[in-house]
């Protein structure tokens, strides 16, 4: 773990990052417990010293060593380094997925609560974990938090008969994991925005940099207002009225903290891809003449379901598809568990990872789906990655990649 | 003896209300740059969150047998809280009258719901989490129900001892204790209790408010209202 920095005392106030609601939420926890039930990476390290419950224990005692009466009246206690390590740990060993937050007895906003939680602990130089911490430096050379070349962003997987207008009301974001991870997705994207018939634009691939939820979501804000500006920024300038994307997380950032950075609202309104497509097949715009008589099943993403509400449009588009039998997880829409890819803990605790893909993939097989139906870059990645070596195998598509290849081929 | 309970209690009820009172602050202390403004809570919202919070219909979706100790718990609590008040008041008001029956039951229904409560998280459920200070808590309040169980039916107190004692309290003319020995111990544990009564007991219920608020608004996010 890196040094703290310069100035920062371990009995340092820990409630400057939080909102109020959010310094209310660490009282609130009763400790019933409940929660561990749905939290996936409980299920996978049987660990409950990094339950829900037990890190919100841990900060509380933290608030309550430099904040409470005591504290007021004794003055601010050392805490031990150790604690705030496995702290540190804790809330980043969390996919952040919030399964834990919907299913609080509560209410308690976990989806939110932990990434401030994580910032807090990057304010004090104790996270982020392992390659987490190259991503700033990443993002600010390339764009992107892989490090790669912005020239390799759309070049090997863009669809070459395919041209973007200049200016257009319609813009894609590709997003970085789709671009570089997840390449059969955003080309499938592409290939259904083009059959939708209407113009849309995109940036070059220079320009159209990270999103910001990398950093978010390890707790690395400092270049986030730029990234957001300089986004919102280059959309406006094309004329853009809705920014299409299909990266739950981009989409999430976007909703709900582009506007916070950018310092007011939107000049442009923000939509899953799933809602455009949604939206051309009820219009009559798109139609899939060819029938798949298939058994498939449908996984929420994290930030999708829960994070942005978008749980119907993905099922909307998939009923277009003529013979199509959908299948539902146990587990779905709010309820949706975590394949494992959520809050960056996969660049960490890569086993814990696999693992919760290959539950994923399991469930999957056992209700004798032919195919399973992602809609998330992370998620796809990281599944994929779950299946090698795995006694188990479905074929794993995303969603736009299956739309994409069934248009057009009557 | 007067004097030493009495200086316990104003200084456990100061704490409790000091402790509190520093919580809130740090509760309302500056919010961080970059927070979506509050929204403005809607009538029908706060309805339903206040049957969230009545109910504890947030437990009763994720567990509804434990739920049932719950609430039990928490509702012969609230029936017991109400009735002690009159010691505390004079003259008593109507509820406080009125919840005579209700507290003969919720006397019994209290320490049966820990019970439950306990055997259904340690033996039927097995949860791998278990918070010790909820058990700590759990078996406080144990030995505050059977001590007042055994004040009520086998080592009756004298009540107007008690309730001259407890006025003095409140009106800072502190008198002398009753002598009965089960009312001691009850008072003290109730002062032990006050001092380590759960952080949740004022947070949850604005947190299901807002939880409330939250989930109507998701919707919205990216659909048109
Ligand atoms: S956010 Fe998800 S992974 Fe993290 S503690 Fe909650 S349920 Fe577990
Ligand atoms: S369900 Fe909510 S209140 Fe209960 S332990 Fe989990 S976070 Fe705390």
């Amino acid at each position: 773990m890196s040094s703290p920095t310069c100035c920062m005392k371990n009995s340092d106030s820990f409630t400057k990052n939080l909102t109020p609601s959010q310094r209310i939420e660490i009282d609130a926890c009763t400790q019933c417990g409940e929660c561990l039930d749905c939290c996936p990476v409980q299920q996978v390290t049987k660990n409950p010293d990094i339950s829900p419950p037990e890190k919100i224990r841990m900060f509380r005692e933290f608030i309550m060593a430099t904040d409470s009466l005591k504290a007021k009246i004794l003055g601010a206690k050392e805490i031990d380094r150790k604690l705030l390590e496995d702290f540190t740990r804790a809330v980043f060993e969390c996919t952040t997925c919030g399964a834990c937050g919907q299913n609080c007895t509560v209410g308690i906003n976990t989806q939110r609560l932990w990434p401030m939680l994580r910032k807090e602990m990057v304010r004090r130089g104790l996270g982020p974990l392992g390659p987490q911490k190259e991503m700033p430096e990443a993002i600010g050379k390339t764009g992107n938090p892989y490090g790669k070349p912005a020239e390799e962003r759309y070049s090997p997987w863009f669809p070459e008969d395919i041209q973007v207008v200049e200016k257009a009301p319609v813009a894609y974001y590709a997003g970085c994991t789709g671009a570089y991870e997840a390449h059969p997705m955003v080309k499938g994207d592409v290939l259904v925005l083009h059959a939708i018939g209407e113009p849309f634009t995109m940036l070059p691939p220079e320009e159209e940099v990270c999103c910001g939820f990398p950093l978010f979501i390890t707790g690395q804000h400092d270049m986030l207002e730029g990234l957001v500006k300089r986004l919102v920024e280059a959309y406006q300038a094309r004329d853009v009225k809705t920014l299409v994307c299909s990266c739950p997380c981009c989409v999430n950032i976007m909703a709900r903290d582009w506007p916070l950075y950018y310092g007011r609202e939107l000049p442009f309104r923000i939509r899953h891809i799933t809602q455009a497509v949604a939206g051309a097949f009820a219009a009559g715009r798109l139609k899939i003449e060819r029938e798949l008589r298939e058994r498939i099943i449908y996984h929420d993403p994290c930030y999708l379901s829960r994070g942005v509400g978008i749980m119907e449009e993905p099922r909307d588009v998939l009923k277009n598809i003529p013979g199509i039998e959908l299948l539902e997880f146990d587990h779905n829409r709010l309820e949706s568990r975590c394949c494992g890819a959520g809050g960056a803990a996969r660049k960490v605790y890569h086993e814990n990872a696999v693992a919760m893909g290959r539950l994923t993939i399991d469930e999957a097989v056992r209700k004798k789906a032919d195919k399973l139906i992602l809609s998330c870059p992370a998620c796809y990645a990281k599944v994929h990655e779950a299946m090698q070596d795995h006694k188990t195998k479905i074929p794993i598509v995303d969603i736009m990649e299956l739309i994409s290849g069934l248009l057009g081929k009557g | 003896m007067g004097l030493v309970l009495s200086v316990g209690f104003y200084t456990c009820f100061l704490f409790f209300v000091a402790g509190y009172l520093v919580r809130m602050v740090t509760w309302a202390q500056q919010a961080p740059p970059r927070v979506l403004p509050g929204k403005t809570l809607t009538l029908p919202v706060f309805l339903n969150a206040l049957v969230d919070i009545l109910l504890l219909r947030r437990l009763l979706r994720a567990n509804d047998v434990l739920w049932l100790g719950e609430w039990t718990f928490h509702a012969s609590l609230l029936i017991l809280f109400l009735r002690h008040l009159r010691y505390v008041l004079e003259p008593s008001p109507p509820f406080v009258y009125a919840m005579d029956i209700p507290a003969r039951v919720a006397a019994w229904l209290l320490p049966a719901s820990l019970i439950y409560i306990g055997a259904m998280k340690l033996v039927i459920e097995k949860k791998t989490y278990i918070s010790s200070y909820n058990f700590m808590l759990l078996g406080l309040m144990m030995v505050s129900c059977v001590s007042g169980l055994v004040m009520k039916y086998s080592l009756p107190a004298d009540m107007v001892d008690i309730k001259h004692f407890t006025m003095g309290l409140v009106t800072f003319h502190m008198g002398i204790s009753p002598e009965s020995i089960t009312f001691l111990f009850h008072f003290i544990i109730f002062l032990v209790l006050l001092v380590s009564l759960p952080t949740h007991m004022f947070a949850a219920p604005l947190t299901m408010i807002e939880a409330r608020q939250r989930e109507d608004e998701l919707p919205y996010l990216l659909h048109e209202k």
